[in-house]
């Protein structure tokens, strides 16, 4: 699928651009009819390309879009509905090929949605015109979804075990709720489902036969179709469905002894939710944690206060010795007499002060230690109000690995352990991709069918498993498969047949090396294209996906009984381990999970060679990098003893960097950089130190990638001195106006690049896709793919998110601006910027001379 | 309670703590003016003031224009007294010296401040209305004034002071002299007579375009 989803992105992004053509058109008066009509055709186009997706959700969306203007003429298109429309769509294809699957699930409920809310603005009669304009609809849908995941679960135990006839009254409860829900918002359909899943689960019950499978099937239908109702309303389509779907039942059913009636309210219903669960503005949840992480640091403050205290009261036992030793010299004269009698009073007063001061303290001591302790708790409580179990991610995989298995003709079961572990929410939605596609791997590539299976002498049914548990601060996931396994000798030939490594090299490889051969891009140890996972294994993307999430993959596996992969992700991406460090006064920060090791040498034991400094360890030479300067901060300003260096490993390559001191580790909260600022290279995001400090972590992968630039940059002046001939660095322009295109061609080329130009974004992406530049320059407003959406595509693209990107539009307004830069743009400059010599500064700031270096 | 109450108006600016010489007797025993009885009853002579009702419907909006009054905080920039309307103003805070942020060291952002846990940008706004240089702006009476752009996050600027709010009514607004610096002009709604000066009244839409002008370049 995965190779289809990347045409039809590719078509629809297409369609889409000129969709949004159409709704500019449609805005001035004289073109708004042609554009109407351009609209209904161009959308039919896109209603094809979508129903390829086998989502009935995003047909309709279509449908909807064709629908609207055909009734409401191009009035129609300047509708939020349409633009919300586009927008999702719009979405979809800028989402990564590997998790488009995971992307439609999760928004099929939001094309529904919108398909509604298009019917109605177009007028058109609605299906069912309550659906939506219903508030109760919303909460519905909710209900219905986290009902119906729980139903799909229960089903297929109920399959595994089909005797066990008390698992039954959970899943009438479940339908009974959503009975009673459906009938709130008045959704016959659904109400009608609901109670025939009611009716036939309980005859089930009372036959006392275990369940037949037919019955599970059946069910499982019902489940689905309910969800699909819920998101879309009664939409004639489903509709259809439903009344088959009954019909169906009806045709089959035994006997009927649901011919009873059943009790008005049945015993099996039972208030479950002791816990209801709210809706809350991500933002405000933000802002909470922020606010009570800056109580603890407040707290903190409290304790400089104390050690105030203390040497007040040290003070205090000093002036109660000195008027004791004034007392002794006076030579302690008696009450009796004046002096004696003063005195007396001063040491009186003075205990008395001391007294009050310790309980003081000891009051204050016991207030701050409260204070602390109730902030510290608070900011545990905030904070997990970004966590989700471990279950809302897997509660689905069950089902699909059973429904997958089917497809493939084979038999397999997933059992999942570890299931209430409590997992930040961004983790998980991150994860999900990349287990469904693990999950689907094992099934195509390591679960054997049923024939295989049993001659192997295993059980039919294929068993899956995912392991779910926390260690040393990290969720650890095991995916493991008791399939055929990878035999590592046939990826072993396979890395000769596919010329990656020559005989003699691939004989001597590692168990190790040949693993990690198993996640390089392109390697496949199968053949032919599989409609369940696609071509190749696709261990790249898991990899990828995994390392940004800042975590770890390894593969353990065994020929003949199975494969299982180790993933390693921090249990909340909204907290970082870092190392600490100060550069130019200031502190940054890496992440420990990437810090390879960290040194502190000797001056003397830094070795230099053609201007750049190494430091020899363990028979490798590890390039040394001071990171003031790598960072735009000036001057790397190390100890006079000693210099501290972070090494950092980058697919096999070693590279140290140089910091002025070693501040320690730290547990980061950690937030984006504001999108205002544009894409700061080697910056991953910001966060607090425990006293208020701000940090700014850095992203490593940048990191090596200017480290390497500049490495070759400084070979490269080496060799400038022997060989003339140096290639020049290639831009691309891309604009649709043949004279702004030909004006930044000449300027850039007068300035010795290789100039390549593009006339729309469109043409663009897919030259940067298949040549090598080393900067683009692209215009706003461009048919096909405008700069914005080309801009996203790059820097969501794995392998050119490192490209910089400039703009240059005509648009100078600060929204069209911040627009640019929150899709990632290097820079935004407007043409005006053209008539001094900012575009070209900005160029060779952005590349360096035209000749030198490799960005 | 009353026979404490200094005849005095705004004692707290005059001889208290609050910019005042602090020769205020009372201060023996109280030690700071937020102790005072008479502060405590300003304060809450504030809080109970009688609202001003609204002009009835059939009032001539016109005339009552020119009486109408809008509340202004009052800072300084290097030299230049400046008022800015409250609404779009999240916050005056204690200022902590900004971080700069890798390869964003030579533009008008200052880099990332704290303000209560949370991280947010700041302009060196002197710069950016051409008023004198980032290092001016420094010492124990500088605070940090957070805006809020509309939809978008709060920008922080520093302010080498800040008075506090002052009502203004539109009928002292005069125009802008063409003397100032242009960047200041093109954010200027008016002048007003303040102190021995003029206080420069600034439109915020305008001044927050330039700001977050200022975090791009």
């Amino acid at each position: 699928m995965s190779a289809l989803i990347e045409l039809l992105q590719s078509e629809i992004r297409a369609v889409l651009g000129q969709l949004h053509d159409c709704v500019r058109q449609a805005q001035s008066a004289d073109q708004a009819d042609e554009a109407a009509a351009r609209w209904v055709k161009r959308s039919q186009a896109l209603t094809g390309a979508m129903s390829v997706l086998a989502r009935p959700a995003f047909s309709s969306l279509g449908a909807a879009m064709q629908q609207i203007v055909r009734d409401g003429g191009a009035a129609a298109l300047g509708k939020s509905s349409v633009d919300s429309a586009l927008e999702l769509i719009g979405e979809f294809v800028e989402v990564p090929v590997g998790e488009a699957e995971g992307w439609l699930d999760r928004n099929s409920g939001r094309a529904g949605t919108l398909s509604v809310q298009l019917s109605e603005a177009g007028q058109q009669r609605a299906p069912a015109p309550e659906v939506d304009s219903n508030p109760l609809m919303g909460l519905f849908r909710q209900e219905v979804e986290n009902q119906c995941a729980q139903l799909g679960q229960r089903l297929l135990r109920l399959e595994q075990e089909p005797e066990r006839l008390e698992l039954i009254a959970p899943i009438m409860r479940s339908a009974h709720s959503i009975k009673g829900a459906a009938r709130a918002v008045r959704l016959e359909p659904a109400v009608a489902l609901a109670h025939a899943l009611e009716d036939r689960l309980l005859a089930a019950q009372r036959s006392g036969q275990p369940v037949s499978e037919a019955l599970i099937e059946f069910c499982l239908g019902v489940v689905d179709l309910l969800r699909e109702l819920a998101r879309a309303g009664a939409t004639p389509e489903l509709v259809a469905r439903h009344t088959a779907l009954i019909s169906f039942d009806e045709r089959n059913a035994p006997a009927p002894s649901a011919a009873t009636p059943a009790p008005a309210q049945p015993a099996y219903i039972a208030a479950e939710d002791s816990d209801p669960v709210l809706r809350i503005k991500a933002s405000l949840v933000g802002r909470l944690i922020a606010l009570a992480g800056s109580g603890v640091v407040g707290a903190h403050r409290l304790r400089p206060f104390a050690e105030r205290q203390q040497r007040l009261r040290r003070s205090v036992s000093q002036l109660g010795r000195l008027l004791d030793d004034l007392h002794h010299r006076l030579g302690a004269p008696p009450s009796t007499l004046p002096v004696g009698a003063a005195l007396a009073d001063l040491r009186r007063h003075l205990a008395d002060t001391r007294h009050q001061t310790l309980s003081w303290i000891d009051e204050f001591a016991e207030y701050s230690r409260e204070a602390f302790d109730l902030n510290e708790r608070i900011y545990q409580a905030a904070s997990m109000t970004r966590l989700r179990p471990f279950r809302d991610l897997v509660l689905g995989y069950p089902r699909m690995v059973r429904d997958l298995a089917r497809q493939l003709g084979k038999r397999a079961r997933l059992t999942i352990v570890g299931e209430g572990l409590e997992v930040d929410r961004d983790v998980l939605d991150r994860l999900d991709a990349t287990l469904t596609h693990l999950l689907r791997n094992a099934l195509d590539h390591g679960i054997e069918n049923v024939a295989d299976r049993r001659a192997a002498g295993k059980p039919e049914d294929g068993q899956l498993r995912i392991w779910a548990t926390h260690r040393a601060g990290m969720l650890a996931i095991d995916i493991s498969d008791d399939g055929m396994g990878i035999d590592l000798e046939s990826v072993r030939r396979r890395l000769v047949e596919a010329g990656r490594v020559t005989p003699q090299a691939a004989a001597v490889l590692s168990e190790q090396a040949l693993k990690e051969h198993l996640f390089a891009p392109g390697f496949s140890t199968r053949t032919e294209v599989t409609e369940v996972s696609g071509r190749g294994v696709g261990l790249d993307v898991v990899r990828e996906s995994i390392e940004r999430l800042d975590g770890s993959v390894r593969l353990t596996t065994r020929s003949g009984q199975g494969t299982t992969f180790h993933l390693l992700v921090p249990i909340s991406r909204a907290v970082t381990r870092a190392l600490a460090v100060r550069i130019a006064d200031e502190v940054y920060a890496f992440p420990s999970l990437r810090i390879h090791r960290v040194l502190r040498v000797a001056h003397a034991q830094i070795e230099s060679r053609d201007g750049l400094q190494y430091l020899p360890q363990q028979g490798r030479n590890i390039g040394l990098v001071p990171l003031a300067e790598l960072l735009d901060l000036g001057h790397t300003r190390t100890a006079a003893d000693r210099v501290d260096v972070v090494v950092i490993e980058h697919q096999g390559r070693l590279a140290g960097f140089v910091v002025e001191e070693l501040l320690g580790e730290f547990d980061l909260a950690t937030r984006a950089l504001d999108t205002r600022l544009g894409r700061v290279s080697d910056v991953a995001a910001v966060a607090m130190l425990p006293d208020g400090t701000a940090v700014v972590l850095l992203d490593v992968d940048d990191l090596m990638r200017s480290t390497l630039s500049r490495e070759r940059a400084g070979m490269r002046k080496l060799e400038e001195k022997t060989e003339q001939t140096v290639r020049a660095k290639r831009v691309l322009v891309a604009d649709d106006s043949i004279s702004v295109r030909e004006l930044e061609r000449q300027l850039l080329a007068s300035q010795g690049f290789d100039v390549e130009v593009a006339v729309d974004g469109m043409d663009a992406w897919t030259r940067l896709r298949d040549e090598d530049f080393d900067l683009l320059v692209t215009d706003v407003d461009m048919p096909r793919m405008d700069g914005i959406e080309l801009t996203r595509s790059i820097k969501q693209d794995p392998r050119l998110r490192a490209l910089p990107v400039v703009i240059v539009s005509y648009r100078d307004r600060a929204e069209d601006r911040r627009r640019g830069l929150e899709a990632r743009a290097d820079s935004y400059l407007t043409k005006a910027d053209f008539q001094d010599d900012s575009f070209i500064k900005l160029i060779h700031q952005l590349l360096g001379p035209a000749g030198a270096g490799d960005a | 309670m009353s026979a404490v109450i200094a005849p005095m108006p705004q004692c707290w600016r005059k001889i208290g703590v609050y910019g005042g010489d602090q020769s205020c007797p009372l201060l023996v025993d109280e030690i700071h003016c937020r102790n005072c009885a008479v502060f405590r009853e300003a304060a809450r002579g504030l809080l109970r003031r009688e609202v001003e009702p609204l002009p009835p419907l059939s009032s001539a909006f016109t005339e009552r224009e020119a009486q109408v009054s809008s509340s202004v905080l009052i800072f300084r920039l290097g030299s230049q007294w400046l008022g800015l309307g409250c609404e779009r103003i999240a916050e005056v805070a204690v200022t902590r010296s900004p971080r700069r942020v890798a390869h964003r060291v030579s533009g008008r952002m200052e880099g990332l401040v704290a303000v209560r846990g949370e991280l947010h940008l700041c302009v060196a706004l002197i710069e950016v209305l051409q008023l004198g240089q980032r290092s001016e702006v420094s010492g124990d009476r500088s605070r940090l004034i957070l805006l809020t752009p509309p939809q978008a996050a709060p920008i922080a600027f520093r302010a080498n002071e800040v008075l506090g709010l002052r009502a203004i009514a539109a009928s002292e607004i005069e125009e802008v002299p063409s003397t100032l610096p242009a960047t200041l002009a093109t954010c200027m709604a008016g002048v007003v007579a303040f102190e021995q000066g003029r206080l420069a009244l600034i439109q915020e839409g305008a001044l927050i375009q330039a700001m977050e002008e200022a975090l791009y370049g």
